[in-house]
């Protein structure tokens, strides 16, 4: 196990861990305002990578990716607005709202693979593909240094708006109580619409990250949409930094089994640490963090 | 009087046996127009679909063709397509479905690990059945009554690849990564255990989850297990391209070999130029004049996506001999399909090297019977390359 070793996993563990997290904050802008679970999160990034490959042979690249992510997340607002403010216009149990999004995931995933084919398509990144090599042993794609950024940049961003802006705000009030956020005069049909383009805005830019270390085509959500929902439970729900822990955590676990112990086994060991971690915390990362 | 009985009697008995002729022939003009089906089962939407779709496509465009010049004796082919969801107990289910259906033959055109499940099932219905394209051992290994088969195996091609790379290096030392799929267990537990029984040292066996970001901690640990030869296995083509990728990008120089699936257009997609100088075993030689005319017709009738695709070269043979051993059957009754199958002997067929012919007998219901028939293509500029006989 050697220095450059050591920083391999850090700089492959984080760059997955960055993509984890990205997915979990998708998650938990939603869930904490609305209390809603929306497994369709994985879609919207799907869609935001695959309408990038749609788009790039008419448009320059910054536009056909500000239209991809744009048209995911307004399918994610759509989404809100045709079905989920009908449901609990008619006072649906949760259940029948989760399973509906269950429903919607279902019908973006194999929708797209009917309009778009089954095949997989190469996404470019923003910078530059060739491989950068440190001291001939270790190894660091332009795409990681931007996934690094963006996940700053949007985690501060989150952060920021959630303390800072009326809207923000009213996102953490209508989840702590939405009765009382009523009573002050929070809209929560317009907080719930908004949770959920936030949150498909989110996904939408975890697409668009994932997909160059990847491949775009109708499947490719699956795996961002899982694991962006485990994160979010192991960072807690205290604050957007729980998935921001989570995601890295589980990211270093994931790798640095894979490398150190074996890949046959990595996928099972991290999820036995993680639930050693859960037993132990089981509000999640930073929540007991903050109680303790 | 008489003679009005005589003649009264001439035409009863001509009557007769008018009535006699058409009760015998009933059956047949029954038959006349009535459409053969002949069923297929493939996933639809999930993993496997990207090669389901094309096989699908294939048989529709000859069955197309064979109605437009009037079918089987007069009587049109009627093709049903039902999803198995690329799982085998729903395999197994449409199996059923498409027996209701009146189905004389099935075809298997998803994953191996649903041809296993439908297989079972269609043998239980005493249904002729196969698959122009699925390569496990266990499908016609030991023989099955009902079913035939036109892929090259599993183990002919870890044989072919086994031979290759003693051919190419004194000392093998041969790492595996695999996507974690059913698929990609099956085919590296078969590979692995023919090198090793072959006396090759295999020296290290990765794994990838799919949808893995990032593979650099398997692409690192096959590089310090030295190895000469690396076999990327399985189905999952994003995450084994991911690793062609993560191979090329860390500096190493060691061979990478794999199996038929690698024709699959997305790979050289996906990887570029990072496939240049990766060499995979097929059992289409894309140089034959057949094969040429095959991939012309369906490029004419479906589009570029046929182009360089040439597994549905199989699709394509597989139903022209389903059809042709209907015909030889004079029925579409399951029975006299299957002996029609079982007697082909000496069908040209454009799958496998220049010349090569169909025989199945009672004892083997495969067309590949020896690991030299198999062929090498190496990716050259991100595209399979001009092809290699492995003998």
């Amino acid at each position: 196990m050697t220095l450059q070793s050591i920083l391999q996993v850090l700089v492959s563990g984080l760059q997955v861990g960055c993509i984890y997290a990205l997915m979990a904050l998708s998650f938990y802008v939603i869930q904490s305002a609305t209390g809603i679970l929306n497994f369709a999160q994985g879609e919207w990034a799907m869609i935001s990578a695959v309408l990038g490959v749609v788009f790039l042979p008419f448009v320059p690249y910054p536009i056909a990716i500000a239209a991809a992510i744009a048209g995911a997340t307004s399918l994610a607002i759509l989404s809100e607005r045709l079905f989920i403010r009908r449901l609990e216009s008619r006072n649906a149990s949760l259940v029948t709202i989760i399973l509906s999004l269950l429903g919607i995931m279902i019908v973006a995933r194999y929708g797209t693979a009917l309009l778009f084919g089954q095949e997989e398509y190469p996404l470019p990144g923003p910078a530059r593909s060739e491989i950068i090599e440190i001291g001939g042993e270790l190894y660091l794609l332009p795409q990681t240094l931007v996934i690094y950024a963006a996940t700053v940049a949007v985690f501060a961003a989150v952060e920021l708006h959630m303390r800072r802006t009326k809207l923000g705000r009213s996102l953490r009030v209508a989840a702590i109580d939405p009765i009382g956020a009523q009573l002050i005069g929070v809209d929560l049909n317009r907080v719930r619409a908004y949770a959920f383009g936030l949150g498909g805005l989110i996904a939408a830019v975890a697409g668009w990250l994932y997909a160059p270390l990847y491949a775009a085509g109708y499947m490719i959500g699956v795996v961002p949409g899982v694991k962006g929902f485990i994160v979010m439970v192991i960072g807690g729900m205290a604050s957007p930094l729980g998935s921001l822990l989570g995601g890295i955590t589980l990211g270093l676990i994931e790798v640095a089994a894979a490398r150190y112990f074996s890949s046959l086994y990595s996928e099972a060991l991290a999820f036995v640490v993680l639930m050693g971690v859960l037993f132990v915390r089981p509000e999640g990362l930073i929540a007991a963090g903050t109680r303790s | 009087m008489q003679e009005m009985r005589r003649t009264a009697t001439a035409a009863c008995g001509l009557l007769g046996m008018l009535a006699t002729v058409a009760v015998v022939s009933m059956p047949a003009q029954s038959q006349q127009g009535k459409p053969i089906v002949i069923g297929a089962h493939g996933d639809q939407a999930k993993q496997a679909s990207y090669y389901t779709l094309l096989y699908k496509d294939t048989i529709e465009v000859f069955i197309e063709e064979l109605n437009a010049s009037g079918g089987i004796g007069g009587r049109p082919i009627k093709f049903i397509f039902e999803d198995d969801e690329n799982n085998p107990v729903t395999a197994a289910s449409r199996v059923e479905k498409l027996a209701a259906q009146g189905a004389s033959y099935i075809v298997s055109i998803g994953s191996s690990a649903t041809g296993i499940g439908a297989q079972a099932k269609a043998d239980e219905m005493k249904i002729p059945h196969g698959s122009p394209t699925n390569t496990a051992v266990r499908l016609s290994q030991p023989l099955r009554h009902y079913y035939f088969r036109l892929s090259i195996t599993d183990d002919l091609i870890s044989e072919a690849m086994l031979r290759f790379i003693k051919k190419k290096f004194s000392e093998p030392r041969v790492a595996v990564i695999r996507d974690a799929t059913e698929t990609g267990f099956l085919i590296s537990d078969t590979q692995i255990k023919a090198l090793r029984d072959g006396g090759v040292n295999v020296v290290a066996v990765e794994q990838i989850t799919p949808g893995s970001a990032d593979v650099t901690a398997q692409a690192l640990r096959i590089k310090e297990a030295n190895a000469n030869v690396v076999l990327p296995s399985g189905g999952s083509i994003p995450d084994l391209a991911n690793y062609v990728k993560a191979h090329k990008a860390i500096g190493n120089r060691a061979l990478m070999l794999g199996n038929y699936l690698f024709t699959t257009a997305s790979f050289g997609r996906l990887t570029g130029n990072a496939s240049d100088g990766f060499v995979f075993v097929d059992s289409v030689y894309p140089e034959r004049a057949e094969v040429m005319a095959i991939e012309s017709k369906l490029v004419a009738k479906k589009g570029d996506r046929f182009r360089n695709n040439l597994s549905e070269v199989h699709a394509w043979e597989y139903i022209r001999l389903i059809t042709d051993a209907i015909k030889r059957a004079g029925s579409d009754e399951r029975g006299a399909i299957r002996n029609a199958m079982e007697s082909t002997k000496d069908w040209p067929i454009a799958i496998g090297p220049p010349g090569m012919t169909l025989t199945y007998s009672p004892t083997s219901h495969d067309l590949f019977k020896q690991p030299e028939q198999a062929v090498f293509r190496e990716y050259r500029n991100g595209q399979p390359g001009p092809s290699v006989p492995a003998g």
